[in-house]
């Protein structure tokens, strides 16, 4: 993964594109999705290193412009993002390859454009690659969403700029402040100020209200990256910046943070489980998700940390699953609306058999990665105040009610709806996506080791 | 030492050679041919800053050629040049027996804004100001027969020529409580700041806030923006505020008595509330110069928070934000000349669609909205976050977050433009009418907005050389 | 007389300006009003030469006077100009630029 790739490959496939006619949809998407293979491949390298010795940190480039430092740095924890964001850009541009219908070069120029930002995003070890990273990915979604949106793109398109924007303006004073040394590790104000700005992106309870309309009218591709990476910078930055530039502060606002980690991930599903359109369903469970992520790094233990990863993962492999099953029945049917469904089980096995598969993984089952990340998590709970621990143990039969509702609703029942009698089951593409999806939820759920091992400090 | 004035030679050079030329040269060739001859001229000027830099630190009477005002000198060559080359072919053919004197006028204002920083007498100085003011009065009418013309030229007119009256008494005032009108003798003379001294002041400030537009002296600027020819307008949204504001600089740090916090308080003001009325105002607007005419008060009020630092590195990041500005703004309304050009009118409207109809064109507007939006990694993102930090250095973090956070109501009204370029879909047919003066300019900004975005390290360390000059 | 009088002359000279500048309604008067601003400083410049006895100030109403002429008259060319094209100097009868 070296840095100039990430910066170049991009770049050079938009110049290839700009030889190649809108008309050769194949070769496009083909190209684009070599170019986005690449930086996945390269990963497989640090695997092995980091499967080596897991506290090894790769300085990869570090400069100083005008006293301003720029780092990036990789090491496990960062790995294990990039290692998911590299998973799921090639997936979900291999998903559009016939969901997307026109406009297709632009599309993936901005697909490859937004990878290598959040690559880079990730890999950033100082303030200000980390914000330049986080405005810049602003960009690509506002034209994904605006373009290739759904019915209400524009209202979402407003709210997620808005609210991203706003983000980024705390972000940025709060980041002027400890340049410049004005914020310190005591700084309560600075402390507010970033971790207003993380709670807007990952979203927390009262600032989620952008997340349920711009996962619902990105296109299927956008939705995938929305849920399964965007939402990890919020927490990335918590982890990396916000504990360890304001560990004082922190211990101030912790309890604060705590409870409304807890308050998300029963909101989250509540109101999940009142949806009626299953997209907007998946995305309310990603607040109850995030919810778990910010407990478990507030519980400063290392199964916390742990468990947070393990989630930050797990919810990218399955909710973007969700998100892609729903993208599958939204392209054959045109509707998202449970009413419309039922009773499908039978006509479309397959297809059902996944989305059994990947609801279940939401709950949590055992055998499934979920409920190796989620009891980490429960289990830092107890460690630190049985309270918590408690009152986590309950999410389950929260996430349960959503879940089985949507699998209910939609695949069991009486078939109501004729036009679904001839419905389509899975073809090879869609196929090839999900197992590779399944593959990590298993694999993991069986034989977490190597995970484990990698955030073991 | 008469070498002090070098700069100021090679800029009448130009303006004899314009007049003398306008004798010989035959009407409809009239325009492109002195239109490139100036254009190359100052560019091979600009080229000469590097030979003109050994005359720095001399100076002739009250005049001085320091550093600072070297770099803006650069800076108001560099506006001239990609604002001659963007109005070429606008000259050729849409003004009619006052094509020469375009350009004349235009390098007279220049003249004067040359002088204007340089100047250290108040009297030299309100010359300068309005050497470089009248010239500027007329260009704005200069499509005589326009409809919209006079009413523009009257207006801009009677606003800066109020503002020149409340200047020059602001500037009486401080002469009868000083005794003199020598910046340095002032500065030696005034330990305290009396009454008299400090109206004064404040009149001279007012006068300074209008040619700037800062708020509440900004009333004015929409409507000359609108009106005013495009590729006029893309000089003026530029060089006569880096002036001013280089005035501002030099009348704070240098007249003014070391105890200025209260006047730099003033400014904190006037700062948030440029920051806030422009940005809030620019959202309803539906053209594309009136948008970018409120924009570019709302840019004041960030060029406002480096000089209410107070600080050297206040004032490098200005400069900073000054070039960078430069190459946003000009590119902006070489932009929507480009579209007047093609289409005749520049509602936001009218750019429906266009990165269907005239990608590269689309592109290059995307970027130039970027960088005013100052979105990373272009050089309005450098220019934003240096002055910011600079504020937040001298204690002004309040002002850094509200300006951080009002440059996301201007972010969003620059995503309106980019929407309806990129998301938005029309019929209406758009062939791209873009003569080769205009694309040369186009070209430049774009270039400069990239690789000062990509290298700030080098404008950087030249803001930083030029800052050093005024505080001692 | 004493000078100080004369300059509450000039600061008389200069609220008038000033009010005439705000309340005209014809850019003629608009002008009037604008030399009398000019004139005030002029005045001030004169009587301030004479208190700190400085000859500066003497030299700046030189300079004042020729610049006001210049700026003056420019504004007359610009009404001469609206008033070819509209038939009207009134200034808030020219309003198709909305602000």
């Amino acid at each position: 993964m070296n840095i100039p790739l990430l910066f170049v490959s991009p770049a050079i496939c938009s110049i290839l594109f700009f030889f190649i006619k809108e008309e050769k949809r194949n070769l496009i998407f083909n190209l684009s999705l070599l170019f986005s293979l690449i930086p996945f491949l390269l990963s497989f390298y640090f695997l092995k290193i980091f499967l080596f010795n897991p506290l090894t940190k790769i300085t990869l480039f570090t400069c100083s412009i005008n006293g301003l430092k720029f780092a990036f740095l990789i090491e496990s924890f960062s790995f294990i993002l990039i290692f998911l964001n590299n998973l799921l850009f090639p997936l979900s541009i291999y998903f559009s390859k016939d969901d997307i219908l026109f406009r297709i070069k632009e599309f993936n120029i901005w697909m490859l454009f937004s990878q290598s930002a959040l690559n880079l995003l990730f890999l950033s070890d100082s303030l200000l690659p980390f914000f330049i990273f986080w405005e810049f990915s602003i960009i690509p979604f506002y034209f994904l969403i605006g373009i290739w949106g759904g019915e209400r793109k524009k209202i979402a398109n407003y709210k997620f700029v808005f609210y991203t924007l706003l983000s980024g303006a705390f972000l940025l004073t709060g980041i002027i402040g400890v340049l410049t040394g004005f914020f310190d590790e005591k700084s309560k104000i600075g402390f507010l100020l970033f971790s207003l700005a993380f709670a807007i992106k990952i979203p927390l309870f009262p600032f989620h209200t952008w997340l349920p309309d711009a996962h619902t009218e990105a296109p299927t591709a956008g939705s995938v990256i929305l849920a399964g990476i965007l939402l990890k910078m919020g927490t990335w930055g918590f982890y990396k910046f916000l504990l360890k530039l304001f560990p004082v502060a922190f211990l101030f606002y912790k309890n604060l943070i705590i409870f409304l980690s807890i308050f998300s991930i029963f909101y989250g599903a509540l109101m999940s489980f009142a949806q009626e359109d299953l997209k907007r369903l998946i995305a309310y469970s990603s607040v109850s998700h995030m919810g778990f992520v910010i407990f478990g790094l507030c519980m400063e233990k290392i199964s916390g940390i742990q468990g947070a990863f393990f989630q930050m993962f797990n919810h990218g492999i399955v909710t973007g699953a969700l998100f892609i099953l729903v993208g599958i029945l939204y392209k054959r049917t045109h509707t998202r609306k449970l009413s419309d469904f039922g009773g499908i089980s039978k006509i479309v096995p397959r297809f059902s058999f996944y989305f059994v598969l990947f609801s279940l993984a939401t709950i949590a089952l055992p055998g499934t990665s979920n409920f190796v990340g989620e009891f980490l998590v429960i289990f830092s709970g107890f460690f630190t105040k049985i309270l918590y621990g408690v009152i986590l143990s309950f999410a389950p039969f929260f996430a349960a009610l959503y879940a089985l509702k949507a699998v209910k609703r939609t695949l069991w029942g009486e078939l109501k709806n004729k036009n679904l009698l001839t419905l389509p089951d899975l073809d090879l593409k869609e196929k090839v996506i999900l197992i590779s999806l399944t593959f990590f939820v298993i694999l993991l759920g069986l034989f977490p080791h190597p995970f484990l091992y990698l955030t073991y400090r | 030492m008469i070498k002090a004035l070098i700069i100021e030679f090679h800029i009448l050079f130009l303006i004899f050679l314009t007049f003398l030329l306008d004798f010989f040269l035959p009407e409809e060739k009239k325009g492109t041919i002195l239109g490139y001859l100036n254009a190359i001229l100052l560019l091979l000027g600009i080229l000469l800053f590097f030979y003109f830099r050994n005359y720095i630190d001399t100076f002739i009477g009250d005049f001085y050629l320091d550093k600072f005002a070297f770099a803006l000198k650069l800076l108001f060559f560099s506006a001239a040049f990609i604002g001659i080359m963007g109005s070429i072919h606008f000259v050729e053919n849409e003004l009619h027996k006052r094509k020469a004197e375009y350009y004349m006028l235009l390098l007279t204002s220049v003249l004067g804004m040359s002088i204007l920083v340089s100047s250290k007498n108040f009297l030299l100085f309100f010359i300068a100001f309005e050497l470089m003011s009248i010239p500027l009065y007329v260009l704005s009418a200069i499509k005589k027969y326009d409809r919209l013309s006079p009413e523009v030229g009257l207006k801009f007119f009677l606003v800066g020529a109020f503002s020149a009256g409340i200047m020059f008494f602001g500037i009486s005032l401080i002469y009868g409580a000083s005794g003199n009108l020598d910046f340095i003798k002032i500065k030696a003379n005034v330990f305290d700041i009396t009454p008299l001294f400090a109206t004064g002041f404040i009149l001279l400030l007012s006068g300074m806030g209008f040619k700037i537009a800062t708020f509440p002296f900004h009333s004015w600027l929409p409507d000359t923006y609108e009106g005013a020819p495009e590729s006029f307008v893309a000089f003026l949204s530029v060089a006569p505020k880096a002036a001013g504001l280089g005035a501002i600089f030099r009348i704070i740090f240098e007249v003014l008595p070391s105890s200025r916090s209260e006047f730099l308080l003033l400014i904190v003001i006037l700062s948030a509330f440029s920051m806030f009325i422009g940005n809030l105002l620019a959202l309803p607007q539906k053209n594309l110069k009136r948008l970018l005419g409120y924009s570019s008060i709302a840019h004041i009020g960030y060029i406002l928070v480096g000089v209410a630092a107070g600080s050297e590195k206040g004032i490098a990041m200005v400069v900073f934000y000054l070039f960078a500005y430069m190459f946003s703004n000009m590119g902006a309304f070489l932009f929507a000349e480009t579209v007047r050009n093609t289409i005749k009118k520049t509602d936001i409207d009218d750019l429906r669609g266009l990165a269907q109809k005239a990608p590269v064109l689309s592109l290059s507007m995307l970027i130039i909205l970027l960088s005013l939006g100052g979105i990373p990694p272009v050089a309005g993102f450098w220019a934003k976050l240096y002055v910011f930090l600079a504020g937040v250095r001298a204690g002004l973090w309040y002002l850094a977050l509200w300006g951080a956070i009002l440059s996301i109501v201007a972010l969003f009204y620059y995503l309106m433009v980019a929407k309806r370029m990129y998301i938005e879909n029309s019929e209406e047919e758009f062939r791209t009418n873009m003569p080769l003066g205009l694309k040369l300019a186009m070209i430049i900004c774009i270039a400069g907005i990239l690789f000062f975005g990509v290298f700030p390290k080098i404008l950087y360390n030249f803001s930083f050389w030029a800052a050093g000059s005024l505080l001692h | 007389m004493e000078l100080k009088s004369l300059f509450f002359l000039s600061i008389f000279l200069f609220s008038l300006g000033l009010y005439g500048v705000l309340s005209r309604r014809n850019a003629m008067g608009i002008l009037i009003a604008l030399e009398l601003i000019f004139n005030s400083a002029n005045l001030n410049f004169g009587i301030f030469s004479k208190i700190h006895a400085n000859p500066s100030g003497v030299m700046t109403i030189l300079f004042g006077i020729g610049i006001t002429a210049a700026e003056i008259v420019l504004g007359f060319a610009i009404v001469i100009l609206l008033f070819r094209l509209r038939k009207t100097s009134n200034a808030d009868e020219v309003h198709i630029l909305r602000g």
